[in-house]
């Protein structure tokens, strides 16, 4: 039987420093063995001694001899890993959920990505894949990423690579002086300027807050079955089992953390 | 007398080395500890204070350690165990724990020294309970290797082990064999799930939320809350522990940044009751109450769990007469 507890571990093979006090880990398993995982799947990672908690894979999930983590310093746990240099070792337990298991099936073929905060890490496995994949010919890819400055833009080097496959509209609150590289404002208002299919999966990475005003405004095209969210909730065991992240009849560790919002409502969960 | 028989089985076990847990009377508490006697039969004919849920899984143990830069799974003795005088309740709860961790190597590890002994001080088929439509075939409904039940003047003896059967032979009492074959999703059940699932919006919520202290009690004496938390160690030994957690504390749904899921004791028995009455129905077929009544005699507050379900019950007919 195999121990769902037991972590393995991982040594840092690189790091550097991204946006908003984030670090980015790049990670690879002692043993040599291979991370393979869907985009969307998370790990639970952390430091003996200092705890573990779950965090979004960031790296293409096309690639699994190594992978990466984007850790924001928020606690105690956070500001250790940030700390960790290369050749230091972690502990690994996953990947874990569910995640996209095949992005090319999706229902609309159009996609449109709404990312916001620290929940933008997860836009990135995503877009690495269609990317890769060259998911982006039959359909159209549409990036709106809302955040409060220029500062706070996470992985804006890669963006420019991106942007030649994927339409990448970048709202702030607060656009830098002459800059017309943005829009001002809100995510929601990109709404009206910018054109959406009628048909299109939509897929939201951000803080509930942010679901809740991008579902008013999208109205009709947030199809419950192809709206997609990426639910956060404190986890312990990871597996559906310890009740931390249950919610409604689901966990967001076993059966999420991408969650539709046909699963929301039978969970109850109002955004 | 006819409780020589009970001297009997408890001495033989004695010297089979086995521990024998049950119920002892402690500081005006009925706990559940370590026994050197056949405890008095008036300890066994009510509902103990305590249950018997930390023999199965304890409050604190050590999951994996990391030691000359290898995490090593934790290794210690695990002592046969007799669980001793175990309700019909009890039991429940037990057969709830094997379904939730079957995958947990801890848990089967200590199952396997594991006996159990049930106990009943009224005939079994006179049990009766809200939440479970119990019939005669109570027993096959339940996890034991011995069954004790008390009749007017004298015992009968079930066995529901071969471990079980081959014991009390060796004891020379007689016993009938039941098998454990278990009836998912009884009636009762069902109703009280949907009940349950559709009461969010109930004035009830609200008003627990005014008298629950959240102080967590009622988990701590619920025989099948099995919430965990698992946590480093603090200090120079890298061990990480699972530690036995409660929904209704602050940092059960607190996430980084201090948000918290949460936030106020009607939304945590919300959650409490949703897990016991939907999730689990949902996930195992079981109960997740086992209607014991160790919660309600324990909350300082009088909320009562049978009250509560009766009330969403008649609730619950109440919307589907106005639907009709």
């Amino acid at each position: 039987m195999e121990n769902q507890y037991l972590p393995k571990i991982a040594y840092i093979i690189d790091t550097y420093e991204e946006a908003d006090n984030a670090k980015v880990l790049t990670l690879k398993m002692k043993n040599g063995s291979h991370f393979k995982f869907n985009a969307g799947q998370f790990a639970m990672v952390g430091v003996l001694g200092w705890g573990e908690a779950p965090f979004d894979i960031c790296s293409s999930p096309l690639k699994s001899n190594t992978f990466e983590f984007c850790i924001r310093r928020v606690g105690t746990l956070t500001e250790k890993l940030g700390s960790l240099k290369k050749g230091d070792e972690v502990i690994v337990r996953g990947p874990l959920g569910t995640g996209f298991s095949d992005l090319d099936k999706l229902v609309p073929k159009n996609i449109l990505f709404l990312g916001g905060g620290c929940g933008f890490v997860t836009v990135r496995p995503i877009i690495k894949e269609i990317i890769e994949r060259k998911l982006y010919k039959d359909r159209s890819i549409q990036l709106f990423y809302g955040a409060r400055g220029e500062e706070n833009i996470l992985f804006k080097k890669e963006q420019k690579e991106w942007s030649k496959f994927v339409d990448i509209e970048i709202i702030l609150e607060n656009i830098p002086k002459n800059s017309k590289n943005y829009h001002k404002g809100l995510i929601t208002d990109l709404f009206k300027k910018i054109k959406i299919p009628n048909d299109v999966s939509i897929i939201m990475c951000g803080p509930p807050i942010m679901y809740h005003f991008c579902i008013q405004g999208l109205g009709n095209k947030c199809n419950p079955k192809s709206t997609y969210f990426l639910m956060e909730r404190r986890m312990h065991c990871g597996v559906g089992i310890c009740q931390h992240c249950a919610m409604g009849p689901f966990y967001v560790c076993k059966d999420g953390p991408v969650f539709t919002l046909d699963m929301l409502d039978k969970a109850g969960v109002k955004l | 007398m006819v409780e020589n028989r009970l001297n009997k089985i408890f001495n033989r076990l004695l010297r089979f080395n086995y521990e024998i847990i049950g119920p002892i009377k402690e500081e005006g508490e009925i706990v559940i500890s370590k026994l050197d006697k056949l405890p008095a039969l008036s300890l066994l004919s009510i509902v103990s204070d305590r249950s018997y849920k930390y023999f199965l899984m304890p409050a604190r143990e050590v999951l994996y350690k990391y030691e000359n830069k290898k995490v090593k799974i934790a290794e210690y003795k695990i002592n046969k165990k007799v669980l001793f005088g175990m309700s019909i309740y009890d039991l429940k709860a037990l057969e709830l724990y094997d379904n939730v961790f079957k995958n947990d190597v801890y848990f089967k590890n200590r199952k396997k020294e594991l006996f159990t002994i049930g106990y009943s001080a009224e005939l079994i088929n006179k049990i009766k309970t809200d939440f479970f439509d119990f019939d005669k075939d109570i027993l096959s409904n339940v996890m034991f290797d011995i069954f004790i039940e008390k009749t007017k003047n004298d015992f009968n003896f079930y066995s529901g082990s071969k471990k079980g059967y081959l014991f009390l032979r060796s004891c020379g009492i007689k016993a009938k064999y039941i098998e454990y074959n278990p009836k998912h999703m009884d009636n009762k059940i069902l109703k009280i799930k949907k009940a349950v699932e559709n009461s969010k919006n109930s004035k009830l919520w609200q008003e627990l939320s005014k008298i629950c202290l959240a102080c967590g009690k009622c988990t701590i004496a619920c025989p099948t809350c099995f919430c965990f938390d698992i946590e480093s160690k603090i200090g120079p030994k890298k061990e990480v522990e699972r530690t036995s957690g409660n929904c209704f504390y602050d940092d059960f749904s607190r996430i980084a940044g201090g948000h918290k899921f949460l936030n106020n004791p009607g939304e945590k028995l919300y959650f409490w009751y949703y897990h016991k009455f939907v999730r689990i129905p949902f996930e195992y077929g079981l109960h997740g109450c086992v209607d014991c009544g160790r919660c309600t005699k324990v909350c300082p507050v009088g909320i009562d769990i049978q009250k509560n379900i009766k009330r969403l019950l008649k609730e619950s007919d109440l919307i589907k007469n106005k639907k009709k």
